[in-house]
């Protein structure tokens, strides 16, 4: 019994061994974490946290870069950086400002986009877009480990299944005030091909819902902003543009009022902070979008352009009042 | 509490230790305490019917051995009237009465439905066919009544097997309970390694095919064609990898603590026939009911009609006994037709082989066998998995949707195919989730392969010890690394 106990042991311990060494590679492979670590030795003035909206482009862009590349390219007094997935929202950002400032990275602006689609359950409650390792690997490296090595076993952890799938086919989908189903009857519709009805019910699907002061991303928003101030850091919010027309076509009045609304309320959420928020939701005309046939906020060359230099505007401004 | 639980990754080794430290005479006793804490971590409530079902077979054989002529049967029927009476209140009561209130409505008979709102005690139908063995084995005079009635309680409730299985036979295991186990180095890592092996074969294949699976079968009016088929494959082996991974997992667990279980599983989709799956198939299921209904019955030793009819008979009880819903009746039913087919054509089937000369080519011939097995045993696999009938027909409506024309363009243009045509295959999943389960399979369809000439377990003690410790690394390394976040077993509902 006593051999058997011994070499267990021994077993057990270079499993542990080789686990540990196999987690820290996963930890590595974490790309936007290594660019963080790499901005802060380097200092980096500007920290540019993106989504969908910043990288993806038109088919007939003759430029392709994305806004954080031409962000770069403008603002040559600053060096910049950016934190980019394209799923990524405000509570991984405030996971992301979490660890700039634990780990004593205070760059001098932090821009973050608000995308008025990740407050829809298509986005927020989309369980392949809730980054939790990501999240727990930000809160703390060795936290992440040890519900890693579990994870296969625990049926029951929240922390990597914050939203299982059924719980997200069940989440109702309101227009307004008004229940209208559940995701399930909306994710059918989703690209599987093109149709009229298809394009109304993804836009009623992405956009219509009325937005709530403490919805769970409007309040990770607030909390970044805190940070953010707390720690001498220029937080840049900007509500990334819609394509409105094609949204009025379908819901005529009924989706600017919509959209108007839900801005105001990120805003009066924001501005309890003393906080401005940059307003490009209803900038842009359909032509200044990258896809014809699906309601998104990615947009061609002029568009990001537009954007562009909007942001670089704000930042310069700032500058100034300095 | 599930195998793959950190529950039993706490509750094992602890009564593991403990067994072998307590004294001899006191270990059923613990054993016992073990697996009542083992099953009442589901509902405990349940735990006072499973003794009361436990008492009733445990005094009927004690009558039965004490009685003689009709009073012996009249026990004997007591018992399993008592037995099946459960069964059927929690089981099928509320399918026979909906499909009741059907017939009824037909005759235009009012009659409301009453449904019984109650939750399946979990492992049901495999206990009570454990304590059914007992009392017709001792009715037959095979088995002596086990006088301590503890010790019957630990046949039925022994932890390992309790919940899925393998369902065992009183002459293999009650003995068992009376021999002194001592901590035997190489049994007790062999049982771990086959535990191991069940915890992959589980959270690295079963779990993680799972997702692909349950993504069509869930949504069946989303999907049609080369997804069907890729769908009901993976089902294949994620219903094998599932239920051989958890009688892995009881048999290895048994096995630490010197206890021997029956072999499940024997590499079921290297089967040439029909009749040879089930003889690799769930097989403590399949001589349960070869031992308890097709023999007696009259096995085949009866006139080809009624030979016909108790192999039919068998498959369709045991469909019955999966599940309270028609498509485990007709999956049940649809594989005793098969075997009835197999039966009546054996001969003419070997005429065609002798023609078209595929005898001289054994290897070639086993294997047409084992695909056109697998085939037909992975179409019946569409009943058992559909969510409903109706879903099951618009599976196999649909099953050949679109794949020509798929095939023709794989085989003309197959990059281009491959870019057009990959979410048909990927069923919602990521490219690196499917390179990893097809690997998986790859990976233990290779093993069965080993397993056909030794038992890979023996094959690798002969390594090099780094190799052999690599290996189990390796695997472990796998497990906790890629596998998928714990599902419940699928027999766990039966």
């Amino acid at each position: 019994m006593k051999k058997f106990f011994t070499k267990l042991a021994i077993f057990l311990l270079i499993t542990l061994v080789f686990q540990i060494l196999f987690l820290i590679i996963h930890i590595r492979s974490f790309h936007q974490l290594t660019v963080l670590e790499k901005a802060q030795k380097e200092k980096v003035d500007i920290v540019y946290f993106g989504d969908s909206s910043d990288t993806n482009y038109s088919n007939e862009d003759l430029d392709k870069r994305s806004i954080s590349q031409m962000l770069k390219e403008t603002l040559t007094n600053y060096s910049m950086v950016s934190i980019s997935h394209p799923a990524y929202e405000a509570d991984i950002f405030l996971e992301f400002c979490k660890y700039m400032v634990k780990q004593k990275y205070y760059p001098k602006v932090v821009i973050i986009p608000i995308n008025m689609r990740s407050f829809s359950p298509s986005w927020d409650r989309n369980p392949g877009w809730q980054f939790e390792k990501e999240k727990t690997i930000l809160e703390n490296k060795l936290l992440f480990m040890f519900f890693k090595m579990i994870e296969a076993f625990d049926k029951n952890n929240k922390r990597f299944n914050e939203i299982t799938q059924s719980e997200f086919e069940n989440t109702e989908v309101f227009s307004g005030e008004k229940a209208v189903g559940i995701v399930k009857d909306f994710e059918k519709h989703e690209f599987r091909h093109y149709s009229e009805e298809n394009m109304k019910n993804s836009i009623l699907y992405f956009y219509m819902f009325s937005l709530k002061n403490d919805h769970r991303k409007l309040k990770s928003l607030a909390e970044m902003a805190k940070i953010l101030l707390e720690n001498n850091i220029r937080p840049v919010f900007y509500i990334t543009p819609i394509d409105y027309e094609t949204g009025e076509r379908y819901f005529p009045g009924e989706f600017s009022e919509r959209l108007k609304n839900n801005v105001e309320t990120i805003k009066s959420v924001l501005e309890e902070n003393n906080f401005g928020v940059l307003d490009l939701s209803m900038d842009l005309k359909t032509n200044f979008f990258a896809w014809e046939r699906y309601p998104n906020e990615h947009l061609n060359e002029k568009g990001r352009k537009y954007v562009t230099e909007r942001i670089e505007e704000m930042i310069k401004s700032d500058e100034k009042k300095k | 509490m599930l195998f793959n639980s950190i529950d039993f990754l706490i509750f094992f080794p602890i009564v593991t230790i403990l067994y072998f430290a307590i004294p001899h005479k006191y270990r059923w006793f613990f054993l016992l305490v073990a697996s009542c804490i083992f099953y009442m971590a589901f509902i405990p409530i349940y735990i006072l019917f499973l003794f009361a079902l436990i008492l009733i077979d445990y005094s009927a054989a004690i009558f039965i051995e004490k009685s003689e002529g009709s009073k012996r049967k009249l026990y004997l029927i007591i018992s399993i009237f008592s037995t099946c009476l459960a069964l059927f209140i929690f089981k099928y009561f509320n399918f026979f009465n909906v499909n009741f209130a059907v017939v009824a409505r037909f005759f235009h008979w009012n009659y409301p439905i009453h449904l019984l709102k109650l939750i399946l005690p979990i492992g049901l139908s495999f206990h009570t066919f454990q304590s059914l063995s007992y009392v017709i084995e001792v009715y037959r005079k095979r088995q002596k009544t086990e006088r301590n009635i503890g010790i019957y309680a630990l046949y039925v409730m022994f932890y390992p097997q309790l919940v899925s299985g393998p369902i065992e036979r009183p002459y293999n295991l009650i003995h068992q309970f009376y021999e002194k186990h001592y901590f035997d180095y190489k049994r007790v890592t062999d049982g771990l390694k086959l535990m191991v092996w069940g915890m992959f074969k589980k959270v690295v294949i079963a779990d993680r095919l799972a997702f692909f699976v349950n993504q069509v079968y869930n949504n069946t009016g989303d999907y049609s064609g080369i997804s069907f088929i890729v769908a009901t494959v993976f089902f294949a082996y994620q219903i094998y990898c599932d239920f051989s991974g958890y009688s892995d997992i009881a048999i290895g667990s048994a096995q630490v603590m010197g206890f021997t279980l029956m072999n499940n599983f024997t590499r079921p989709y290297f089967a040439k026939s029909i009749a040879d799956f089930w003889r690799r198939w769930h097989i403590s299921l399949s001589t349960w009911f070869r031992d308890y209904v097709y023999i007696p019955l009259g096995g085949n030793r009866v006139s080809p009609p009624r030979h016909y009819f108790n192999l039919f008979i068998s498959f369709l009880t045991s469909g019955l006994w999966h599940g309270a819903n028609w498509t485990f009746l007709i999956w049940g039913a649809l594989n005793g037709l098969y075997i009835i087919l197999e039966t009546m054509t054996a001969k003419i089937r070997e005429k065609i082989i002798c023609l078209i000369r595929l005898n001289k080519a054994p290897t070639l011939h086993k294997l047409i066998q084992a695909l056109i097995t697998f085939s037909l045993i992975s179409f019946s696999w569409i009943f058992f998995r559909a969510n409903s009938i109706k879903d099951a027909f618009y599976v196999i409506a649909h099953l050949f949707t679109g794949v020509p024309g798929l095939l023709f363009n794989l085989i003309s243009h197959p990059l281009a195919a491959v870019s057009e045509y990959h979410n048909l295959f990927l069923l919602g999943q990521s490219y690196r989730e499917f390179i990893i389960a097809i690997l998986a399979i790859l990976f233990l369809e290779s093993v069965h392969l080993l397993q056909r000439k030794d038992s890979v377990r023996a094959t690798i003690s002969k390594c090099p010890l780094l190799l052999r410790w690599a290996l189990y690394i390796g695997i472990v390394l796998i497990i906790l690394n890629f596998g998928k976040v714990s599902q419940p077993f699928i027999y766990f509902q039966f």
